[in-house]
């Protein structure tokens, strides 16, 4: 399978990349040998938002996506979230130690955060090996509203797991870096199954832009072709800020992943 | 739309709280087995919410100044109420409040045992202000301080979401009829609607705890619940909304009013990003 892949990032407007708490990522990296050109037997793609109101959001963000894009092809996103949270304990004690040997100790305030753990909202696609030629099975996971657009022959074919932009507030289902009970991690999350085909184009977007595609989608608008015609991060930061400006866009972290198979 | 200006650092909102320091806050409440005074109790619940506030602002490293706070004390007249370093200061940045506590206290609470019981765990409680039960009750000029305050606030900063007044009292003004006084607060607008001005009425009376209730449910038989009351700002929509999903009665004529039971879930109804919360 080959496909070309494109991340564009843009920070909240007021805030510094440092704050910057989306994460993005494709995999098996090994299957990526030049940046952008993706060839191999399978691809899994991840997009992660820290929720604004956690600790260490972009730390577990990455989690998230470097959990989902690594794992073998059976693991599904439930079991990638239990599995990040497994290892958020070892997370917490590097940035305590990175804290302590900066000079700087936590903080009364920092601790419940840190005590509680963090969350982010997550979708995940993997495209599994083509079964015939040029198509194969398409498989998805969200829990949140971080949104995935298949996009078919011009076409918005699906998108996942929301499709109205209605459906966006500021309290999004969570994954938990401390989960009080995993159990309950898989009854939230929401899963595709469906067929990707040479040709195909996917959008992986955090809430903000999804709540603008589905916007414009719902206005009888191409908001695909819009994303698909991006080329440079320049244009895409350019972009972001005049939607914002326009207030067509919310202000938030605002990432997009793009996948077009070849 | 109203209430649904976005409140960033370059952007803040304030929260003004307003504590009734007066002698009748000596009074106790509560039911046999735990009394309290009032005077604590507000002082608590104050405490409280500033350390919710704090902690939702909270990032690695530092607290986000998307809120000025000023902790108005009402008794022996009315200036501010915070001890420590911030001792004199109105509107504070809510960063400086974070670092600024008077002491941090360790309390005890109850959490679930996760098999059906409970078990005692300490908790860091900082404190900003001490409980206080003297002289009269200035709620008037309390008000009037605060208009001032907010006046200003809102001269430096015209697009905000609009400024929170939160009175914590036993309702009993000394100095005149604060609904006036009241109303002319809740007049102030920024370009996003009208300052909201919520009560926390704490009392001896025996009525039932009420939160944020409408014109249709029964207030507490006490008059001063009734003007606090009265005084107090309809809840806006989103309000309604985040109110409603934590499972409170609330309806299109609910009120920022809340007779003797927990308020911090005001800190709650602002909005500064994708809360935190668990799945259910």
């Amino acid at each position: 399978m080959r496909a070309k892949i494109a991340t564009f990032r843009a920070a909240k407007a007021g805030s510094t990349w440092k704050e910057y708490e989306d994460a993005a990522a494709i995999g098996p990296r090994r299957y990526e040998e030049i940046p952008g050109e993706f060839d191999g037997p399978w691809l899994a793609a991840a997009v992660a938002d820290g929720a604004s109101e956690a600790l260490l959001a972009r730390q577990w963000a990455d989690e998230l996506v470097a959990q989902f894009t690594e794992a073998e092809t059976a693991e599904g996103l439930a079991e990638g979230i239990t599995a990040a949270a497994g290892r958020w304990d070892a997370v917490e004690a590097n940035y305590r130690q990175l804290r302590d040997e900066q000079g700087e100790p936590i903080a009364w305030y920092e601790e419940d955060g840190l005590e509680r753990g963090s969350y982010a909202t997550v979708v995940g696609v993997r495209l599994l090996p083509a079964t015939t030629g040029g198509a194969g099975p398409l498989r998805a996971w969200a829990l949140g509203d971080a949104c995935l657009f298949h996009v078919r022959a011009d076409s918005l074919i699906t998108a996942f797991p929301l499709d109205d932009p209605a459906l966006f507030t500021i309290g999004p289902a969570l994954a938990p870096s401390r989960p009080k009970n995993p159990a309950v991690i898989a009854k939230h999350v929401v899963p595709l199954s469906t067929t990707w085909q040479r040709g195909d184009a996917l959008h992986l977007a955090s809430d903000a832009l999804a709540c603008w595609y589905l916007t414009q989608a719902a206005e009888g608008a191409t908001p695909w072709r819009t994303v698909q015609s991006l080329d440079t991060d320049n244009d895409y930061d350019t972009w972001v800020q005049d939607l914002r400006v326009g207030k067509l866009l919310r202000n938030d972290d605002t990432t997009l992943l793009r996948i077009d198979i070849q | 739309m109203p209430y649904t200006a976005e409140i960033s650092r370059s952007n803040p909102s304030c929260f003004v709280f307003l504590l009734d320091q007066s002698h009748s806050m000596i009074d106790t409440i509560g039911d046999a087995a735990v009394q309290q005074r009032k005077a604590d109790v507000v002082a608590d619940a104050l405490n409280r919410l500033l350390q919710e506030l704090v902690i939702k602002c909270a990032k690695e490293g530092g607290v986000r100044d998307y809120f000025q706070v000023a902790v108005i004390g009402y008794g022996a007249g009315a200036a501010s109420a915070f001890g420590g370093e911030l001792a004199g200061r109105d509107l504070v940045p809510l960063s400086q409040v974070a670092i600024h506590p008077m002491q941090i206290e360790t309390r005890s609470k109850k959490v679930p045992d996760g098999a059906g019981g409970l078990i005692e765990q300490s908790t860091r409680f900082p404190v900003w202000v001490k409980p206080v039960a003297a002289n009269g009750t200035p709620m008037c000029q309390a008000l009037q301080h605060t208009r001032r305050l907010v006046d200003q606030f809102l001269t430096e900063h015209p697009d905000c979401f609009p400024p929170v007044v939160l009175n914590l009292s036993d309702g009993a003004s000394t100095d005149g009829d604060p609904g006036q006084d009241a109303a002319k607060l809740r007049e102030l607008s920024s370009t996003d609607g009208n300052v909201l001005l919520f009560n926390l009425h704490v009392s001896t009376e025996g009525s039932q705890p009420t939160i944020f209730p409408g014109q249709d449910a029964a207030l507490p038989a006490d008059d001063y619940a009734r003007l606090l009351f009265s005084m107090s700002s309809p809840l806006p929509a989103h309000m309604r909304a985040y109110a409603s999903q934590q499972g409170l009665p609330v309806d299109d004529s609910s009120r920022g009013f809340v007779f003797n039971a927990d308020i911090t879930t005001v800190v709650q109804f602002l909005d500064i990003g994708t809360r935190a919360s668990d799945l259910r």
